[in-house]
């Protein structure tokens, strides 16, 4: 399905700044003062949490020795170097207590920075140095969380979460190692001119440690994951072919170090795409682990670690971003799934209900002729006087009670199943108009259907039923779809929305098939009229007693081969939420 | 004249016409079914029709569109509006368009027989009240415009002297006109000629 784009621009409506003032450098420094406000703001009930919730503090106590350990076994392998590790995965284990802890956490963090540098055996820097790079670490970590939790990409439920996950690690993870090499003497490096591959090198393990880490406190709540046995099954088996793969890939010749390194590429695929972001993310960590137990056990060959560090990042990031991918699509099929599933349940009830009315009509007519029937009779029985005649008139009592029996039940029948009140609620068309077309979209493509929206700018909120009015719309242009099954191209469907007076607006779908042949017409609303092979000819009909509950109308506008259109009025919902006036 | 007495029954279904006009007949009225609200405005006649009860939902005309057809005709024959069971919506819309009254599908025989009696009283007292009015109208086109005119300044209540004033005739032509209009009118006296005036307006 395509949407027409220039409606489409017509229903976002521009996007500029308010005052004009276009800029990126106005709009960073804009963005860099709300933030470092906010960071001030959440330190405080950082700080204060933590002594009103006690277990909170064994948490911290726990990062604090974790994170100590891991810097240790990151800095075993490049003794006193202190900030250059091919893993930094204490980094990722302070950025990753940040997302969840909040950015008022970030003094913390520094200090535990400061503690494990301080406390690193073979480190030569001053205290102020040390406490320099500490405190550049923390708050540029406390502030790339912080971003994160304004953006509202705490979770890697989308890409666009794992996007600015990304970046904000690549900002921080530069800072970082900048503020490290800088202030831990590590000028040598810049003398023998020396410093950029350092800090390529450097940035890599902190980014990397970043991508491994912080993820595993970001994992969405929704999405794939090895939840029944099978899958816990499957995935272990994943991660055995993943240690093999590595195995294989480390173990060869100098010369062959990288050979089989892209192998890796194949059981991380089939993770991430089984088990979306989580696969990814544990497949990330199992490569991680074996990598680092391979060069400390003293395995590798220890020049070679960056080189791997490097081609570990593509792999890192590649994988990350094709189980996010596969998560997030998982996740909007898993809504689309549930949104058509809910229509579908109301579209049964209510073509139950309308089944029922249909019934129900039909059998009162003949209880109703029945029962005036036998009141005629008894009335002209009146006229006769004795015995057999009141016994014929008390039989004549008796049919008609069983005659209003059969009616209770057909009665109570049609209640029972009959549709609920509507519950009405000011509620936007353009959004369900939008979904209506997507929802639709797969059958429309595979027929050569065009659809376009042409709603009204600053189209007034209607007061009805979102769900019933969606089902309404999704009729229609079902409909209007299998209409153009045999038109000629170009096969366009129109759904357009205006404002009809100060109490209604009015939606129309609009084809361009044959038309409703004549025949149908008039009976085109009634129950059981279908001009489709197996329809039962309840669509129409249900549509129509919906738009009525919600006090509107609907009827045939126009057919003539080439436009056929069906429209429907809703009220206008007063005093509720009004669109706003287009920015300017 | 005819009273307006006759029940006509308008259904889709021939069943629950034949059934509701045997109905109307076993209780002594006359009464009258048709197939479709376009059957019977082609045989409609307002001066015999004593009521309509309609079905609210058929196809082509509906009860609605009935009632509305009748309006537009000038009848003020009383409509009865069946309804099925629950459409109070339905039912809402045929009383704010005019309906005498509404009854819900499936209903007994009394319900149905109080409604349509209620409504024949109803057109009977207003084809009284017009033919009074055509009576009264009729003793009106007697009188002469000067005579007329008399009469609406006598009901505007000026005295002879102020007519005589107003007029510039003298106040025993003013007299001798005046005779004339309550004998033409067949006023009893002053309130007399003032109700027959009054109701001479409504029919206007």
């Amino acid at each position: 399905m395509r949407l027409d784009n220039s409606h489409a621009n017509r229903l976002a409506g521009g996007i500029t700044t308010p005052d004009g003032r276009s800029g990126a450098a106005a709009a960073l420094a804009d963005a860099f003062s709300d933030l470092m406000t906010s960071t001030l703001n959440q330190t405080q009930p950082g700080f204060a949490r933590l002594w009103r919730e006690p277990r909170r503090l064994w948490l911290w106590a726990l990062f604090f020795i974790t994170y100590g350990a891991l810097d240790r076994a990151s800095a075993l392998f490049l003794p006193g170097v202190v900030a250059l590790t091919p893993w930094d995965l204490a980094g990722g284990l302070a950025f990753g207590f940040l997302i969840v802890e909040g950015p008022g956490a970030a003094w913390f963090v520094a200090l535990a920075d400061l503690a494990t540098d301080f406390l690193a055996p073979g480190q030569h820097s001053s205290l102020l140095a040390m406490t320099l790079a500490a405190l550049v670490t923390g708050i540029s970590y406390g502030l790339a969380s912080a971003w994160l939790r304004r953006l509202g990409a705490v979770r890697l439920a989308d890409l666009r979460a794992l996007v600015s996950l990304a970046l904000a690690a690549a900002l921080a993870a530069l800072a970082h190692v900048s503020a490290d090499l800088a202030a831990l003497g590590r000028w040598s490096l810049f003398a023998d001119r020396a410093w950029a591959p350092a800090i390529v090198s450097a940035w890599t393990g902190a980014f990397v440690g970043i991508l491994i880490v912080a993820p595993l406190f970001a994992l969405p709540r929704s999405g794939p994951k090895p939840t029944a046995t099978r899958d816990a099954v499957e995935a272990g088996l994943a991660g055995l072919v993943i240690v093999a793969v590595m195995a294989l890939s480390l173990s060869g010749a100098p010369g062959d170090r990288f050979r089989y390194f892209y192998l890796l590429f194949l059981p991380q695929i089939w993770i991430a795409v089984r088990f979306g972001v989580v696969g990814a993310v544990f497949g990330n960590l199992i490569v991680q682990i074996g990598l680092v137990a391979f060069f400390l056990g003293g395995l590798g060959p220890r020049d070679a670690v960056f080189d791997y560090q490097f081609r570990f990042m593509a792999l890192v990031a590649t994988i990350l971003f094709l189980g996010c991918a596969v998560t997030e699509r998982r996740v909007m099929e898993g809504a689309l799934r549930e949104r058509q599933e809910e229509l579908a349940r109301v579209a049964r009830l209510s073509l139950a209900g309308e089944m029922a009315a249909a019934l129900a009509h039909q059998l009162n007519q003949p209880l109703m002729a029945a029962m005036a029937f036998t009141r005629s009779a008894q009335r002209l029985l009146r006229a006769e006087a004795g015995p057999q005649a009141e016994g014929a008139s008390q039989a004549m009592d008796e049919a008609v009670a069983q005659a209003d029996r059969a009616a209770a039940i057909v009665r109570s029948l049609r209640d029972f199943i009959g549709r609920s009140a509507p519950e009405r609620a000011a509620i936007a068309i353009e959004p369900l108009a939008r979904e209506a077309a997507q929802l639709v979209g797969p059958e429309c493509v595979r027929r050569g259907v065009r659809i376009a929206l042409l709603l009204d700018h600053g189209l007034p909120a209607a007061l009805a039923d979102a769900v019933q009015v969606q089902q309404v719309l999704i009729n229609l242009i079902g409909n209007a779809v299998e209409a153009l099954e045999h038109a000629p191209r170009p096969r366009v469907i129109e759904v357009r929305a205006r404002r009809l007076s100060e109490l209604h607006l009015e939606v129309e779908v609009r084809d361009s098939g044959p038309g409703v042949a004549p025949e149908i017409e008039a009976r085109l609303f009634e129950p059981f009229a279908t001009s489709k092979p197996r329809g039962m000819g309840l669509g129409l009909a249900v549509c129509r007693g919906l738009v009525e509950a919600q006090g509107g109308r609907l009827w045939l506008a126009e057919n003539r081969p080439g436009a056929c259109s069906f429209a429907f009025t809703l009220p206008i919902a007063r005093g509720g939420p009004r669109p706003k006036p287009a920015a300017t | 004249m005819t009273a307006p007495s006759v029940v006509h029954i308008v259904d889709d279904d021939p069943a629950i016409g034949r059934a509701l006009a045997m109905l109307a007949r076993s209780a002594g009225l006359e009464a009258e079914a048709h197939a479709s609200a376009k059957a019977f405005l082609e045989a409609f006649d307002p001066a015999t029709a004593g009521c309509v009860v309609t079905d609210a939902r058929m196809p082509g005309m509906t009860g609605l569109d009935l009632q509305r057809a009748l309006k537009a005709r000038g009848a003020e024959t009383p409509v009865i509006v069946i309804t099925g069971h629950g459409a109070v919506a339905l039912a809402v819309e045929a009383l704010k368009a005019g309906a005498a009254d509404f009854i819900e599908k499936p209903f007994d025989d009394h319900v149905f027989l109080a409604s349509v009696r209620e409504a024949l009283a109803r057109a009977q007292r207003s084809a009284q009240s017009r033919a009074q009015r055509a009576v009264i109208a009729e003793r009106a086109a007697q009188l002469s415009a000067r005579e007329r005119e008399i009469m609406d300044l006598i009901v505007d209540s000026l005295s002879n002297p102020e007519i005589a004033a107003r007029l510039g005739i003298s106040v025993r032509t003013v007299e001798s006109h005046r005779a004339r209009v309550m004998e033409k009118m067949q006023a009893r006296g002053l309130a007399d000629l003032v109700r027959l005036a009054i109701r001479l307006d409504e029919s206007d």
